[in-house]
């Protein structure tokens, strides 16, 4: 890994952090956000059986779960 | 488990994919809002089947069933069956002097998550079987607001202990361990009312029987010419690597629908680096039904000791390292899909195809693969 990519993502990560209360959603705000469609993790069910198709015909696949959030509601 | 000749390696390395699946299981399920809080489901039945085939003569049926409850107080409990039918004659099988076989991977699992004050803990254990292949696994997962509701933080930890043997050998003649750890540490925040933004930090750690029993090398002279023997596949026995992914996810008014970009970079002591881009799109047609597309592009590196053949200069002096393995040689892969939901309430469901076109730019035995994954799932929410 080059030099300029632990940088990069040090650089992204800061960013989300300072991103952190910066919007604050009110509860009447969060219609879109409830909506199915705006399920970030997606079905649990369905993912783990596409996961493991793309585990065994991707060889380094894989870390968006870690899950939760998105709706503002956890 | 020959089929650890297909691509094996990948599962253990994808602990951090199979991490997050098990820590979603009941994450996802979480409630979406106070009011649907109240509405949400006590059971949850899952009924989801994965045909997959390719040009590679691999075809593998894969039919699943869960059952969730709600607790008392919050929280989900559930557990999964699933069962992959597998039959092949790829080049990595017909290669090795059989001309393909069949195999059946049993796997069960279950989940607990609890809230506990701001705090969700979740966990989960899975246990899978294969004729000469077993894994356990373990995740833990801590979830929590960062002052508001806007900001989630997810910790998840995954060991992963599968213990490799070969059919027709019993299990004290011939089994290795190996251990995969894997954790993921994600941070998701809302911007606006209508745009959720996550990243993950995910890395993992391998130690113990990286190799596949099944596969050996060719070896070639320095003139090229092949030679007789083959000798076992040796890789270092540590592997680690880094994964960093970003993920958009903005709500679409017009259409009442949404679009997600996603965006992953691995890097890895094996010298492997990969990038993928995934695009999901999804609309309402009608109420209760949604059409959706998927396009995802998928680019690797090899490995630092990736040859495609392994070439003898003198006698006796053979490459230390040394494999068949194409998820260790570069290649691409671009898939195209779509998908069909629909939701009645109490029932709800999908459809899933995509054709997937694999080109590997330096593998001896295979230079291109389409395959194409049918998905089908049904929930019941009484």
């Amino acid at each position: 890994m080059s030099r300029c990519r632990p940088t990069a993502a040090w650089l992204l990560g800061c960013a989300l952090l300072l991103s952190v209360g910066c919007a604050t959603t009110q509860p009447w705000e969060r219609e879109s956000l409830s909506r199915d469609v705006m399920r970030i993790d997606g079905d649990a069910d369905e993912e783990a059986l596409r996961h493991h198709v793309l585990s065994t015909r991707e060889g380094t696949a894989g870390s968006f779960g870690g899950g939760g959030g998105g709706c503002g509601c956890n | 488990m020959r089929l650890q000749l297909i691509s094996r390696s990948a599962v253990a390395l994808l602990s951090v994919s199979s991490l997050a699946v098990s820590s979603l299981a009941v994450s996802s399920l979480a409630p979406r809002s106070a009011a649907a809080q109240s509405s949400s489901p006590e059971w949850r039945l899952a009924a989801d089947a994965l045909y997959y085939t390719d040009t590679d003569n691999v075809t593998a049926v894969s039919p699943s069933l869960s059952v969730r409850r709600r607790l008392d107080g919050g929280g989900w409990v559930g557990v999964r069956g699933a069962v992959d039918v597998v039959s092949a004659a790829s080049v990595d099988v017909i290669s090795h002097a059989t001309t393909g076989f069949e195999e059946v991977r049993s796997e069960g699992s279950f989940d607990l998550s609890v809230p506990a004050g701001d705090v969700t803990v979740s966990s989960a254990y899975r246990f899978s079987y294969e004729p000469d292949y077993l894994s356990n696994g373990l995740s833990l997962g801590l979830q929590f607001r960062l002052g508001s509701p806007d900001t989630v933080l997810s910790i998840n930890y995954r060991l992963s202990w599968d213990v490799v043997s070969r059919v027709h050998t019993s299990w004290e003649a011939f089994s290795e361990d190996l251990f995969t750890h894997g954790a993921a540490l994600s941070l998701t925040q809302n911007l606006g009312s209508e745009t959720v933004l996550r990243l993950v930090y995910a890395p993992m750690v391998q130690h113990g029987f990286l190799e596949k029993p099944y596969r050996y090398v060719p070896l070639f002279g320095p003139a090229g010419q092949r030679l007789a023997n083959r000798i076992p596949e040796n890789v270092p026995d540590l592997r680690h690597g880094h994964a960093l992914g970003v993920r958009l996810l903005q709500y679409l008014e017009p259409i009442d629908g949404s679009v997600r970009l996603d965006y992953q970079f691995y890097a890895g002591s094996w010298g492997v680096t990969s990038h993928i881009v995934e695009v999901v799109g999804l609309a309402s047609v009608v109420d209760g039904f949604r059409l959706g597309l998927r396009g995802r592009v998928y680019g690797q590196t090899a490995a630092s000791f990736w040859q495609r053949t392994y070439t003898i200069e003198q006698v006796g002096h053979v490459p230390r390292w040394r494999s068949l393995n194409r998820d260790l040689s570069p290649y691409y892969a671009l898939t195209g899909a779509a998908r069909m939901e629909w939701n009645t309430g109490e029932f709800s469901g999908h459809i899933d195809g995509a054709v997937t076109l694999t080109r590997f730019e330096d593998f001896l035995l295979l230079d291109e693969r389409v395959a194409i994954v049918t998905q089908i799932g049904l929930r019941w929410t009484p």
